[in-house]
């Protein structure tokens, strides 16, 4: 089933590729091993990405660690983190971890650590003496694994003694009832697409309410070896966290940068940057950014075509734009369904913060089948929201191509006021 | 505005929505299912349900324990057609989408490009597109052929 979903799509945007549409099939792999740069790349548009430094690592968008065909990803920034048993030097790096600004916490797979590994970074006790376990939350499934404690490095930041989750821990197998109930698991690295994610949103943790109320069906407590695990109250310091807020400096946000793709042609691959802390370096400074600020569940106001939706959000963890136009056409088979209109469009969308910040952006709608599939970066891939229901417009990863978007996290005081916001 | 004080205030507006009018508050019931007095499934998902009838049907809003909202939308026939979510934690779709749970769980399953905020599913029978990012998560799925005659899918909100 899933082979098939996928490989239609593939096909479909392959023929029309072949068909006299882009011409640059062979744009090369130039997978994840991009060399940090020297200097501040100028993309000519005013925009400078930072090079790797103390508080950047690079930032690469490219098919991802199951690569080709099927598996493979596309417009899914990622870096690579390491992660440390707590206060010691037994440490594991890994590359391919999912940059989201729609999420909070580390999140490692645990296939792609290996197996002597694990049992050094130490588990986390509920409250009522088990271990502690998450049942992650997305909109497409679920992902299972126990909670535990690592020391996180990324550039020359550290995060210590940080709750981070093990999805697919095989110490801890069963996923309860109370879990699959909330969708499908993604538990293995070719389902989840990558790695691990960073959560790197405007927010602390993931589930302050979990601290008091077990009917999230997000933590439970597990039988320290196995056995069945039920709700927990998990205190807000064991739920996974956002690990720049836990750095001792550069902690007020972060900064997504990646450069312009050619436009509709898109990139084999696009190398950029992500930048930790805003206002704390000469290289994160807000400079003429225009600040939004989102409502307390991090989202903004964006306005479309006259309509205001105003449960909008900015995340680099979505790979299209999802917007609600049913005057362009649509393809593919959902869950791979694109608009696809028969010229390219160029529209605008209006994002507006809680504090009535508005700036107007210019954006590309391009039928995906003249895109070739072996490209992994593109600004100009939208899908539809369903008709009615929805009061979101997600402005995805496109967004970002082009334009450093800072992400400034709850409580943090920045030159350009205190956090949550958006600012590009 | 908080989840809870949203959900709270959505419940007031339906409770102000009924007036006068007197209502049997419909139980919770799942995609596809009957309406009917279904004591059991509003324990399990400790909501608490208000019904705002509109001609050719009746929307109940269930407010979970959460802050999640859950609104079903059930016809004159008494079939549930029609389901919205919306809160800081996805509510139980097995539950709530019912035997249409496994088209998701599928569609979960397929590769999808690596992005977990949106999932669309598409079938002739069964349509749900769910959307978000942590601490608020929305979705919504309906049933076509149970749609109630002249709805407009623009109703669903």
């Amino acid at each position: 089933m899933r082979r098939i979903f996928i490989f239609a799509f593939i096909q479909l945007i392959f023929l029309a590729a072949c068909g006299g549409g882009s011409s640059d099939l062979s744009g090369g792999s130039g997978s994840g091993t991009g060399t940090g740069t020297g200097t501040g790349t100028g993309t000519g548009t005013g925009q400078v990405i930072a090079p790797v430094g103390a508080n950047v690592v690079q930032m690469i968008v490219n098919a991802g660690p199951s690569g080709t065909g099927s598996n493979a990803t596309f417009n899914i920034p990622y870096v690579s983190v390491t992660i440390c048993a707590p206060g010691t030097t037994n440490c594991q790096t890994i590359p391919y971890i999912e940059v989201d600004t729609g999420s909070y916490g580390l999140r490692i797979i645990a296939s792609a650590l290996p197996t002597s590994f694990l049992p050094a970074l130490p588990l986390e006790t509920s409250i009522v003496g088990g271990a502690l376990a998450e049942c992650t939350q997305f909109a497409d499934g679920i992902a299972w694994g126990s909670m535990r404690t690592a020391d996180m490095t990324i550039a020359s930041e550290t995060a210590s003694s940080l709750p981070i989750q093990i999805i697919g821990d095989p110490n801890y197998p069963e996923i309860p009832s109370d879990c699959t109930s909330h969708g499908s698991p993604e538990d293995t690295v070719t389902e989840f697409g990558a790695n691990g994610i960073i959560g790197v949103g405007p927010f602390l943790t993931d589930c302050p309410d979990c601290a008091n109320d077990t009917e999230h069906n997000i933590y439970f407590s597990c039988p320290v070896g196995g056995g069945a695990c039920s709700d927990v109250e998990a205190p807000v310091a064991q739920q996974a966290a956002n690990p720049v807020a836990k750095f001792t400096t550069d902690n007020t946000g972060v900064i997504v940068e990646l450069p312009p793709v050619a436009d509709p042609a898109g990139a084999a691959t696009a190398t950029g940057a992500l930048v930790f802390g805003i206002g704390t370096q000469s290289n994160n400074k807000l400079g003429s950014a225009n600040v939004l600020t989102t409502d307390d569940e991090g989202d903004i106001t964006i306005t479309y075509k006259n309509v205001a939706y105003t449960e909008s959000f900015i995340d680099s963890g979505s790979n299209f734009t999802f917007l609600n136009d049913g005057s362009i056409a649509s393809c593919g088979t959902a869950p791979n369904q694109y608009f696809c209109p028969t010229s390219e469009l160029a529209l605008s969308a209006t994002p507006t913060g809680l504090n009535n910040v508005e700036e107007t952006v210019s954006f590309n709608i391009s039928n995906i089948a003249n895109l070739s599939g072996s490209f992994s970066a593109f600004d100009n891939v939208a899908a539809p929201q369903i008709a009615g229901g929805s009061q979101s417009f997600d402005f995805g990863l496109p967004f970002f191509y082009g334009r450093n978007v800072f992400v400034a996290i709850e409580g943090a005081v920045t030159s350009g006021g205190v956090g949550p916001y958006d600012a590009f | 505005m908080n989840h809870s004080s949203r959900a709270r205030a959505t419940g007031l507006a339906l409770w102000a929505a009924l007036g006068a009018v007197s209502v049997t508050l419909p139980a919770f019931a799942a995609l596809g299912g009957d309406a009917t007095s279904v004591d059991a499934d509003v324990a399990r998902m400790k909501g608490q349900a208000h019904a705002t009838p509109v001609v050719g049907y009746t929307v109940s809003a269930i407010t979970l324990p959460t802050g999640t909202v859950v609104n079903e939308y059930i016809s004159a026939a008494g079939k549930v057609f029609a389901v919205t979510w919306k809160g800081p934690s996805v509510p139980n779709l097995q539950q709530t989408l019912g035997s249409y749970f496994a088209a998701f769980q599928a569609a979960g399953a397929a590769p999808h490009g690596g992005n977990h905020h949106q999932l669309r599913v598409q079938q002739s029978d069964f349509v749900m597109q769910t959307a978000g990012h942590m601490r608020a998560w929305r979705g919504m799925a309906y049933v076509p052929s149970l749609l109630p005659p002249n709805f407009s899918l623009d109703d669903i909100k």
